[in-house]
Protein backbone atom coordinates (compact mmCIF):
# COMPACT_ATOMS: atom_id res chain seq x y z
CA UNK A 1 0.00 0.00 0.00
CA UNK A 2 1.43 3.76 -1.02
CA UNK A 3 1.51 5.84 2.29
CA UNK A 4 0.71 9.55 0.36
CA UNK A 5 3.38 12.26 1.87
CA UNK A 6 1.36 13.82 4.28
CA UNK A 7 2.80 17.21 4.91
CA UNK A 8 0.75 17.93 7.83
CA UNK A 9 2.02 14.99 10.29
CA UNK A 10 5.51 15.20 8.87
CA UNK A 11 5.15 18.50 9.85
CA UNK A 12 4.99 17.57 13.40
CA UNK A 13 8.62 16.35 13.57
CA UNK A 14 11.46 17.52 15.10
CA UNK A 15 14.12 15.75 12.75
CA UNK A 16 18.03 15.84 12.95
CA UNK A 17 20.19 15.41 9.99
CA UNK A 18 23.80 14.14 10.27
CA UNK A 19 26.06 15.01 6.85
CA UNK A 20 24.95 17.77 4.15
CA UNK A 21 25.91 15.74 1.05
CA UNK A 22 23.27 14.92 -1.66
CA UNK A 23 20.75 13.19 0.25
CA UNK A 24 21.61 15.21 3.43
CA UNK A 25 20.93 18.05 1.75
CA UNK A 26 17.39 17.42 -0.13
CA UNK A 27 15.97 15.62 2.90
CA UNK A 28 16.62 18.96 5.11
CA UNK A 29 15.15 20.67 2.04
CA UNK A 30 11.99 19.00 1.71
CA UNK A 31 11.11 18.56 5.59
CA UNK A 32 12.13 22.27 5.85
CA UNK A 33 9.39 23.00 3.13
CA UNK A 34 7.35 20.42 4.56
CA UNK A 35 7.07 22.83 8.07
CA UNK A 36 8.79 19.89 10.23
CA UNK A 37 11.88 21.62 12.71
CA UNK A 38 15.09 20.36 11.19
CA UNK A 39 18.28 20.54 12.19
CA UNK A 40 21.45 19.54 9.95
CA UNK A 41 25.07 18.73 11.57
CA UNK A 42 28.15 18.57 9.25
CA UNK A 43 32.25 18.40 9.78
CA UNK A 44 32.54 21.70 7.16
CA UNK A 45 30.51 24.55 6.85
CA UNK A 46 30.96 24.52 2.98
CA UNK A 47 28.88 21.56 2.51
CA UNK A 48 25.70 23.67 3.76
CA UNK A 49 26.18 26.36 1.78
CA UNK A 50 23.36 24.19 -0.53
CA UNK A 51 20.82 24.90 2.30
CA UNK A 52 18.42 27.22 1.93
CA UNK A 53 19.83 30.28 4.21
CA UNK A 54 18.20 29.95 7.49
CA UNK A 55 19.14 26.20 7.37
CA UNK A 56 22.62 26.81 6.90
CA UNK A 57 22.46 29.26 9.19
CA UNK A 58 21.47 27.20 11.75
CA UNK A 59 23.43 24.36 10.84
CA UNK A 60 25.73 22.76 13.83
CA UNK A 61 29.27 22.16 12.68
CA UNK A 62 31.27 19.81 14.47
CA UNK A 63 32.18 15.85 14.94
CA UNK A 64 28.70 14.12 14.82
CA UNK A 65 30.49 11.21 17.02
CA UNK A 66 30.67 13.74 20.25
CA UNK A 67 27.84 13.71 22.14
CA UNK A 68 28.16 17.41 22.81
CA UNK A 69 27.48 18.17 19.19
CA UNK A 70 24.70 15.90 18.60
CA UNK A 71 23.03 17.89 21.71
CA UNK A 72 23.73 21.08 20.98
CA UNK A 73 21.87 20.01 17.36
CA UNK A 74 18.88 18.93 19.30
CA UNK A 75 19.31 15.70 19.47
CA UNK A 76 17.64 15.47 22.87
CA UNK A 77 14.13 17.03 21.37
CA UNK A 78 14.23 14.83 18.04
CA UNK A 79 11.48 12.44 16.97
CA UNK A 80 13.88 11.05 14.03
CA UNK A 81 17.78 11.25 13.58
CA UNK A 82 19.00 10.59 9.99
CA UNK A 83 22.71 9.66 9.52
CA UNK A 84 23.63 10.72 5.62
CA UNK A 85 27.18 11.55 6.00
CA UNK A 86 29.68 9.95 3.01
CA UNK A 87 30.85 7.49 4.96
CA UNK A 88 28.65 4.37 6.12
CA UNK A 89 30.45 3.52 8.59
CA UNK A 90 30.07 6.74 10.56
CA UNK A 91 26.36 6.65 9.66
CA UNK A 92 26.00 3.43 11.77
CA UNK A 93 27.94 4.28 14.46
CA UNK A 94 25.88 7.81 14.85
CA UNK A 95 22.77 6.03 14.43
CA UNK A 96 23.46 3.50 17.11
CA UNK A 97 24.22 6.35 19.45
CA UNK A 98 21.22 8.24 18.85
CA UNK A 99 19.10 5.45 19.08
CA UNK A 100 20.62 3.98 22.60
CA UNK A 101 22.35 6.72 24.21
CA UNK A 102 19.57 9.54 23.22
CA UNK A 103 17.11 7.33 22.89
CA UNK A 104 15.73 8.76 19.50
CA UNK A 105 12.61 7.20 18.27
CA UNK A 106 13.76 6.31 14.68
CA UNK A 107 17.26 6.60 13.89
CA UNK A 108 18.17 5.96 10.12
CA UNK A 109 21.87 5.32 9.00
CA UNK A 110 22.52 5.37 5.40
CA UNK A 111 24.65 2.77 4.19
CA UNK A 112 25.36 2.75 0.52
CA UNK A 113 26.91 -0.82 0.08
CA UNK A 114 24.74 -3.62 0.20
CA UNK A 115 26.32 -6.31 2.07
CA UNK A 116 27.31 -3.99 4.80
CA UNK A 117 23.80 -2.65 4.80
CA UNK A 118 22.76 -6.74 5.99
CA UNK A 119 25.53 -6.32 8.57
CA UNK A 120 24.39 -3.57 10.44
CA UNK A 121 21.06 -4.81 10.25
CA UNK A 122 21.96 -7.76 12.23
CA UNK A 123 23.45 -5.33 14.75
CA UNK A 124 19.74 -3.69 14.93
CA UNK A 125 20.32 -0.71 13.10
CA UNK A 126 18.09 0.07 11.16
CA UNK A 127 19.62 1.15 7.96
CA UNK A 128 18.55 3.00 4.56
CA UNK A 129 20.00 1.26 2.13
CA UNK A 130 20.56 3.63 -1.14
CA UNK A 131 21.56 0.60 -3.47
CA UNK A 132 18.74 -1.62 -2.28
CA UNK A 133 15.89 1.35 -2.70
CA UNK A 134 17.27 2.01 -6.13
CA UNK A 135 17.54 -2.05 -6.97
CA UNK A 136 14.13 -2.59 -6.40
CA UNK A 137 13.23 0.57 -8.56
CA UNK A 138 14.33 -0.91 -11.30
CA UNK A 139 13.11 -4.63 -10.51
CA UNK A 140 9.95 -2.87 -10.51
CA UNK A 141 10.24 -1.44 -13.58
CA UNK A 142 11.29 -4.78 -15.13
CA UNK A 143 8.63 -6.30 -13.96
CA UNK A 144 5.97 -3.53 -15.48
CA UNK A 145 8.30 -4.51 -19.11
CA UNK A 146 8.03 -8.59 -18.89
CA UNK A 147 4.33 -8.27 -18.00
CA UNK B 1 30.73 35.45 -32.37
CA UNK B 2 30.12 34.20 -28.75
CA UNK B 3 32.19 30.75 -28.35
CA UNK B 4 32.18 28.79 -25.14
CA UNK B 5 35.10 26.60 -24.85
CA UNK B 6 35.26 23.56 -22.02
CA UNK B 7 38.38 21.89 -21.56
CA UNK B 8 41.60 21.69 -19.75
CA UNK B 9 45.53 22.72 -20.07
CA UNK B 10 47.27 24.54 -22.54
CA UNK B 11 45.07 22.55 -25.35
CA UNK B 12 42.39 25.10 -23.92
CA UNK B 13 44.81 28.45 -23.70
CA UNK B 14 46.07 27.86 -27.16
CA UNK B 15 42.34 27.37 -28.65
CA UNK B 16 41.52 30.43 -26.51
CA UNK B 17 43.88 32.50 -28.10
CA UNK B 18 43.32 31.42 -31.87
CA UNK B 19 39.56 32.03 -30.93
CA UNK B 20 40.23 35.68 -29.45
CA UNK B 21 43.12 36.59 -31.69
CA UNK B 22 39.88 36.01 -34.25
CA UNK B 23 37.75 38.90 -32.51
CA UNK B 24 35.66 36.33 -31.48
CA UNK B 25 34.02 36.57 -27.59
CA UNK B 26 35.24 33.61 -25.83
CA UNK B 27 34.56 32.11 -22.07
CA UNK B 28 36.44 29.11 -20.64
CA UNK B 29 34.85 26.67 -18.77
CA UNK B 30 37.43 24.61 -16.36
CA UNK B 31 36.52 21.92 -14.10
CA UNK B 32 39.82 22.33 -12.08
CA UNK B 33 40.27 25.54 -9.86
CA UNK B 34 43.85 25.99 -9.78
CA UNK B 35 43.78 25.81 -13.67
CA UNK B 36 41.12 27.64 -13.78
CA UNK B 37 42.57 30.65 -11.95
CA UNK B 38 46.01 29.97 -14.29
CA UNK B 39 43.75 30.50 -16.79
CA UNK B 40 42.23 33.42 -15.91
CA UNK B 41 45.82 34.85 -15.01
CA UNK B 42 47.08 33.59 -18.63
CA UNK B 43 44.07 35.19 -21.10
CA UNK B 44 41.60 37.52 -20.95
CA UNK B 45 38.98 35.09 -21.74
CA UNK B 46 36.11 35.17 -19.25
CA UNK B 47 36.76 31.75 -16.98
CA UNK B 48 34.04 29.65 -15.25
CA UNK B 49 35.13 27.26 -12.96
CA UNK B 50 32.77 24.07 -13.09
CA UNK B 51 31.84 21.00 -15.04
CA UNK B 52 30.91 22.08 -18.36
CA UNK B 53 28.36 19.19 -18.75
CA UNK B 54 26.55 20.80 -15.70
CA UNK B 55 23.51 22.83 -16.83
CA UNK B 56 23.99 25.44 -14.59
CA UNK B 57 27.56 25.55 -15.06
CA UNK B 58 26.95 26.14 -18.64
CA UNK B 59 24.20 28.55 -17.66
CA UNK B 60 26.55 31.04 -15.76
CA UNK B 61 29.15 30.72 -19.26
CA UNK B 62 26.37 31.85 -20.86
CA UNK B 63 25.03 29.34 -22.90
CA UNK B 64 21.86 31.16 -23.40
CA UNK B 65 23.26 33.60 -26.01
CA UNK B 66 26.34 31.66 -27.44
CA UNK B 67 26.90 30.78 -30.84
CA UNK B 68 29.11 28.25 -30.17
CA UNK B 69 29.78 25.84 -27.72
CA UNK B 70 33.17 23.70 -28.50
CA UNK B 71 33.45 20.44 -26.11
CA UNK B 72 37.11 19.72 -25.81
CA UNK B 73 37.86 17.74 -22.51
CA UNK B 74 40.32 14.80 -22.63
CA UNK B 75 36.71 12.70 -21.86
CA UNK B 76 34.72 11.48 -24.96
CA UNK B 77 31.78 11.00 -22.78
CA UNK B 78 31.75 14.63 -20.95
CA UNK B 79 32.39 15.82 -24.73
CA UNK B 80 28.62 14.27 -25.63
CA UNK B 81 27.06 15.69 -22.73
CA UNK B 82 28.14 18.82 -22.79
CA UNK B 83 27.15 19.07 -26.65
CA UNK B 84 23.86 17.40 -26.12
CA UNK B 85 23.14 20.09 -22.81
CA UNK B 86 23.92 23.16 -24.94
CA UNK B 87 21.90 21.88 -27.59
CA UNK B 88 18.92 20.50 -25.75
CA UNK B 89 18.90 22.95 -22.66
CA UNK B 90 20.05 26.12 -24.28
CA UNK B 91 19.27 25.56 -28.05
CA UNK B 92 22.70 26.61 -28.83
CA UNK B 93 23.42 26.58 -32.89
CA UNK B 94 26.13 24.77 -32.93
CA UNK B 95 27.90 22.28 -30.34
CA UNK B 96 31.05 20.20 -31.58
CA UNK B 97 32.76 17.95 -29.80
CA UNK B 98 36.33 16.34 -30.01
CA UNK B 99 36.95 12.77 -29.78
CA UNK B 100 39.66 11.49 -28.20
CA UNK B 101 39.02 8.16 -29.29
CA UNK B 102 38.28 8.09 -33.57
CA UNK B 103 35.79 5.74 -33.20
CA UNK B 104 33.34 8.06 -31.40
CA UNK B 105 33.19 10.19 -34.59
CA UNK B 106 30.60 7.64 -35.52
CA UNK B 107 28.60 7.11 -32.89
CA UNK B 108 28.24 10.91 -32.24
CA UNK B 109 27.35 11.19 -35.49
CA UNK B 110 24.53 8.77 -35.20
CA UNK B 111 23.74 10.34 -31.53
CA UNK B 112 23.29 13.38 -33.87
CA UNK B 113 26.24 15.77 -32.34
CA UNK B 114 29.12 17.08 -34.53
CA UNK B 115 31.93 15.79 -34.04
CA UNK B 116 35.86 16.06 -35.19
CA UNK B 117 38.97 13.56 -34.07
CA UNK B 118 42.03 15.61 -33.95
CA UNK B 119 43.82 12.15 -34.14
CA UNK B 120 42.47 11.60 -37.58
CA UNK B 121 42.76 14.82 -38.86
CA UNK B 122 46.50 15.10 -37.71
CA UNK B 123 46.72 11.47 -38.86
CA UNK B 124 45.13 11.85 -42.74
CA UNK B 125 47.37 15.21 -43.19
CA UNK B 126 50.44 13.88 -41.95
CA UNK B 127 49.67 10.70 -44.34
CA UNK B 128 49.09 12.83 -47.26
CA UNK B 129 51.69 15.09 -46.88
CA UNK B 130 54.25 11.94 -46.32
CA UNK B 131 53.28 10.16 -48.88
CA UNK B 132 53.06 13.17 -51.51
CA UNK B 133 54.30 16.27 -52.22
CA UNK B 134 52.73 17.61 -55.17
CA UNK B 135 49.47 17.47 -52.19
CA UNK B 136 48.00 21.18 -51.33
CA UNK B 137 45.01 22.33 -50.03
CA UNK B 138 44.18 19.28 -48.24
CA UNK B 139 40.21 20.30 -46.84
CA UNK B 140 38.21 17.87 -44.92
CA UNK B 141 35.02 18.40 -45.65
CA UNK B 142 31.36 16.53 -44.22
CA UNK B 143 32.53 15.95 -41.01
CA UNK B 144 35.86 14.39 -42.43
CA UNK B 145 33.86 12.22 -44.73
CA UNK B 146 35.03 14.08 -47.26
CA UNK B 147 38.45 15.73 -48.59
CA UNK B 148 39.13 17.91 -51.05
CA UNK B 149 42.67 18.20 -52.53
CA UNK B 150 44.51 19.97 -55.17
CA UNK B 151 47.00 17.74 -56.89
CA UNK B 152 49.99 18.57 -59.53
CA UNK B 153 50.33 15.81 -61.78
CA UNK B 154 54.45 14.78 -62.17
CA UNK B 155 56.55 12.85 -64.38
CA UNK B 156 55.61 9.83 -62.56
CA UNK B 157 51.86 10.42 -63.40
CA UNK B 158 51.40 7.12 -65.70
CA UNK B 159 48.07 8.40 -68.06
CA UNK B 160 49.42 11.27 -69.30
CA UNK B 161 47.73 11.92 -73.02
CA UNK B 162 45.14 8.90 -72.06
CA UNK B 163 41.73 9.55 -71.13
CA UNK B 164 40.10 10.14 -67.91
CA UNK B 165 37.85 7.38 -68.05
CA UNK B 166 40.73 4.88 -68.33
CA UNK B 167 42.65 5.74 -65.01
CA UNK B 168 39.95 3.33 -63.04
CA UNK B 169 39.10 6.00 -60.74
CA UNK B 170 37.33 5.10 -57.61
CA UNK B 171 33.67 5.32 -57.83
CA UNK B 172 33.49 8.04 -54.51
CA UNK B 173 36.63 9.66 -56.10
CA UNK B 174 36.00 12.87 -58.72
CA UNK B 175 38.17 15.32 -60.55
CA UNK B 176 36.14 18.54 -60.35
CA UNK B 177 38.37 20.70 -61.91
CA UNK B 178 41.25 20.91 -64.32
CA UNK B 179 43.76 24.10 -64.40
CA UNK B 180 46.22 23.74 -67.20
CA UNK B 181 48.08 26.85 -67.71
CA UNK B 182 46.02 29.85 -67.68
CA UNK B 183 42.93 27.69 -68.52
CA UNK B 184 40.47 26.27 -66.10
CA UNK B 185 37.71 23.26 -67.39
CA UNK B 186 35.84 20.68 -65.83
CA UNK B 187 36.21 17.52 -67.16
CA UNK B 188 33.99 14.63 -68.88
CA UNK B 189 35.49 10.85 -69.11
CA UNK B 190 36.80 11.66 -72.88
CA UNK B 191 39.13 14.80 -71.11
CA UNK B 192 42.67 13.73 -71.71
CA UNK B 193 45.02 14.85 -68.78
CA UNK B 194 48.33 16.11 -69.16
CA UNK B 195 51.44 16.39 -67.08
CA UNK B 196 51.88 19.64 -65.13
CA UNK B 197 48.02 20.15 -65.20
CA UNK B 198 46.59 21.21 -61.33
CA UNK B 199 43.21 19.21 -60.65
CA UNK B 200 41.20 19.33 -57.98
CA UNK B 201 39.81 16.20 -56.64
CA UNK B 202 37.03 15.03 -54.10
CA UNK B 203 36.76 11.99 -52.31
CA UNK B 204 35.10 10.47 -49.56
CA UNK B 205 37.74 9.41 -47.32
CA UNK B 206 38.47 5.97 -47.86
CA UNK B 207 38.69 6.47 -51.71
CA UNK B 208 41.22 9.07 -51.34
CA UNK B 209 44.02 7.46 -51.07
CA UNK B 210 43.64 5.02 -54.60
CA UNK B 211 42.77 8.28 -56.61
CA UNK B 212 45.97 9.92 -55.03
CA UNK B 213 47.62 7.14 -55.91
CA UNK B 214 46.53 7.04 -59.44
CA UNK B 215 47.16 10.69 -60.34
CA UNK B 216 50.45 11.03 -58.50
CA UNK B 217 51.79 7.25 -59.14
CA UNK B 218 50.07 5.70 -61.69
CA UNK B 219 50.20 2.45 -59.74
CA UNK C 1 6.77 -13.16 -22.40
CA UNK C 2 9.86 -14.69 -21.88
CA UNK C 3 12.06 -13.63 -18.82
CA UNK C 4 13.92 -10.41 -20.11
CA UNK C 5 17.52 -9.93 -21.28
CA UNK C 6 19.12 -7.60 -19.16
CA UNK C 7 22.34 -6.05 -19.71
CA UNK C 8 23.93 -4.22 -16.83
CA UNK C 9 26.99 -1.55 -17.59
CA UNK C 10 28.97 -1.39 -14.50
CA UNK C 11 29.46 -4.00 -11.96
CA UNK C 12 29.82 -1.00 -8.71
CA UNK C 13 27.66 -1.94 -5.75
CA UNK C 14 23.91 -0.64 -7.81
CA UNK C 15 25.51 -2.70 -10.45
CA UNK C 16 26.71 -5.84 -8.71
CA UNK C 17 23.50 -6.11 -6.42
CA UNK C 18 21.00 -5.58 -9.37
CA UNK C 19 22.88 -8.52 -11.42
CA UNK C 20 22.64 -10.63 -8.16
CA UNK C 21 19.28 -9.91 -7.54
CA UNK C 22 17.65 -10.26 -11.20
CA UNK C 23 20.06 -13.42 -12.25
CA UNK C 24 18.35 -15.20 -8.49
CA UNK C 25 14.91 -14.43 -9.87
CA UNK C 26 15.91 -16.18 -13.20
CA UNK C 27 16.52 -13.10 -15.84
CA UNK C 28 18.96 -13.79 -18.18
CA UNK C 29 21.54 -11.32 -16.89
CA UNK C 30 25.19 -10.01 -18.72
CA UNK C 31 27.30 -7.36 -16.82
CA UNK C 32 30.06 -5.16 -18.47
CA UNK C 33 32.65 -3.56 -16.48
CA UNK C 34 35.86 -2.57 -17.47
CA UNK C 35 37.42 -3.96 -14.64
CA UNK C 36 37.50 -7.46 -14.41
CA UNK C 37 38.38 -7.40 -10.49
CA UNK C 38 35.04 -5.88 -9.89
CA UNK C 39 33.20 -8.69 -10.71
CA UNK C 40 34.39 -10.15 -7.16
CA UNK C 41 31.37 -7.90 -6.29
CA UNK C 42 29.06 -10.73 -7.68
CA UNK C 43 27.66 -13.69 -5.81
CA UNK C 44 29.17 -17.04 -6.31
CA UNK C 45 25.69 -18.42 -5.10
CA UNK C 46 23.24 -16.36 -6.84
CA UNK C 47 24.72 -15.06 -9.62
CA UNK C 48 24.70 -17.45 -12.74
CA UNK C 49 24.79 -14.64 -15.98
CA UNK C 50 27.84 -13.68 -17.77
CA UNK C 51 30.55 -10.97 -17.51
CA UNK C 52 32.32 -9.08 -19.74
CA UNK C 53 35.32 -7.14 -19.44
CA UNK C 54 35.57 -3.87 -21.69
CA UNK C 55 34.21 -0.55 -22.45
CA UNK C 56 31.07 -0.06 -22.61
CA UNK C 57 31.61 2.74 -24.93
CA UNK C 58 32.50 0.65 -27.83
CA UNK C 59 30.04 -0.81 -29.87
CA UNK C 60 31.82 -4.13 -30.17
CA UNK C 61 31.76 -4.36 -26.40
CA UNK C 62 28.11 -4.18 -26.44
CA UNK C 63 27.86 -6.25 -29.29
CA UNK C 64 29.77 -9.00 -27.58
CA UNK C 65 27.63 -8.74 -24.38
CA UNK C 66 24.39 -9.52 -26.36
CA UNK C 67 23.19 -5.89 -26.89
CA UNK C 68 20.98 -6.73 -30.15
CA UNK C 69 18.96 -9.04 -27.83
CA UNK C 70 18.59 -7.51 -25.11
CA UNK C 71 15.33 -6.31 -23.35
CA UNK C 72 16.34 -3.49 -21.54
CA UNK C 73 20.20 -1.60 -20.56
CA UNK C 74 20.75 -0.51 -17.18
CA UNK C 75 23.57 1.76 -17.14
CA UNK C 76 25.44 2.01 -13.24
CA UNK C 77 28.96 2.80 -13.74
CA UNK C 78 30.39 5.58 -11.57
CA UNK C 79 30.30 8.39 -14.45
CA UNK C 80 27.25 9.98 -14.97
CA UNK C 81 28.25 11.15 -17.89
CA UNK C 82 29.28 7.73 -18.84
CA UNK C 83 25.88 6.41 -18.15
CA UNK C 84 24.17 9.06 -20.27
CA UNK C 85 26.16 8.21 -23.56
CA UNK C 86 26.27 4.10 -22.94
CA UNK C 87 22.58 4.47 -22.52
CA UNK C 88 21.92 6.69 -25.68
CA UNK C 89 24.35 4.77 -27.75
CA UNK C 90 21.81 1.26 -26.93
CA UNK C 91 18.61 3.41 -27.39
CA UNK C 92 19.51 5.48 -30.76
CA UNK C 93 21.64 3.12 -32.48
CA UNK C 94 20.71 -0.07 -30.96
CA UNK C 95 16.93 0.78 -30.33
CA UNK C 96 17.33 -1.43 -27.50
CA UNK C 97 13.23 -1.32 -26.19
CA UNK C 98 14.03 -0.11 -22.45
CA UNK C 99 17.04 1.85 -20.89
CA UNK C 100 17.47 3.15 -17.84
CA UNK C 101 20.25 5.14 -16.71
CA UNK C 102 21.32 5.75 -12.68
CA UNK C 103 21.75 9.45 -11.75
CA UNK C 104 23.96 10.69 -9.06
CA UNK C 105 22.95 14.46 -9.30
CA UNK C 106 18.90 14.93 -9.00
CA UNK C 107 19.53 17.96 -10.78
CA UNK C 108 20.28 16.38 -13.91
CA UNK C 109 17.44 13.98 -14.54
CA UNK C 110 15.64 16.66 -16.70
CA UNK C 111 18.50 16.45 -19.44
CA UNK C 112 18.13 12.24 -19.08
CA UNK C 113 14.10 13.04 -19.73
CA UNK C 114 14.51 15.26 -22.64
CA UNK C 115 16.68 12.75 -24.07
CA UNK C 116 14.23 10.18 -23.53
CA UNK C 117 16.15 8.10 -20.97
CA UNK C 118 14.63 6.55 -18.26
CA UNK C 119 16.69 7.52 -14.40
CA UNK C 120 17.01 5.88 -11.24
CA UNK C 121 18.22 8.58 -8.89
CA UNK C 122 19.07 6.57 -5.76
CA UNK C 123 19.11 9.83 -3.50
CA UNK C 124 15.96 10.44 -4.28
CA UNK C 125 14.47 7.08 -4.60
CA UNK C 126 16.03 6.85 -0.11
CA UNK C 127 14.61 10.22 0.09
CA UNK C 128 11.01 8.97 -1.14
CA UNK C 129 11.43 5.88 1.21
CA UNK C 130 12.76 8.35 4.02
CA UNK C 131 10.01 10.54 3.82
CA UNK C 132 7.61 7.32 3.90
CA UNK C 133 9.19 6.13 7.22
CA UNK C 134 8.61 9.44 8.73
CA UNK C 135 4.95 9.94 7.92
CA UNK C 136 4.56 6.45 8.88
CA UNK C 137 6.05 7.06 12.51
CA UNK C 138 4.17 10.36 12.48
CA UNK C 139 0.87 8.69 11.88
CA UNK C 140 1.40 5.61 14.16
CA UNK C 141 1.79 9.05 16.85
CA UNK C 142 5.65 8.97 17.62
CA UNK C 143 5.21 12.63 16.57
CA UNK C 144 5.68 15.54 18.59
CA UNK C 145 7.81 14.73 21.39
Amino acid sequence: MDIVHSDATVSRLSVVIVGCGRLGSLAARRLYEAGSHVQVIDRSAASCGVLPPSLAAAARIGDPLLPDVLRAGGIDEADCCLAATENDTLNAAVAMMCSRLFCVGLTLACIADQPRARSYRRLGIDVLCTVELAAAKVVERIRQIAV
Amino acid sequence: MKAILVGAGRPLYFLAQTFRRKDHAVTLIVRDAAESSWLANQSDATVVHGDGSNDRVLEDAGARSADLVLAATANDADNLIICQQARARFAVPRAVALVNDPDNQAIFAALGVDAISPSMTVASLVEQWATCDRVTHLVPAGNGKVTISEVTLGDSFAFAGRPIAELGFPRDALIAVVMRDAETLVPRGDTKLQRGDRVLLVALAESHGLALQLLTGGG
Amino acid sequence: MRTPYVLIVGCGRLGSHLANLLSAQAHRVVVIDRNEAAFARLSAESFSGFRVVGDASEPAVLRKAGIEKSDLLITATHEDNLNLMVALVAKRVFAVPHVMARVYDPARERLYHDLGVETVCPTLVAAEHFFDLLSRAAGSGGGAK
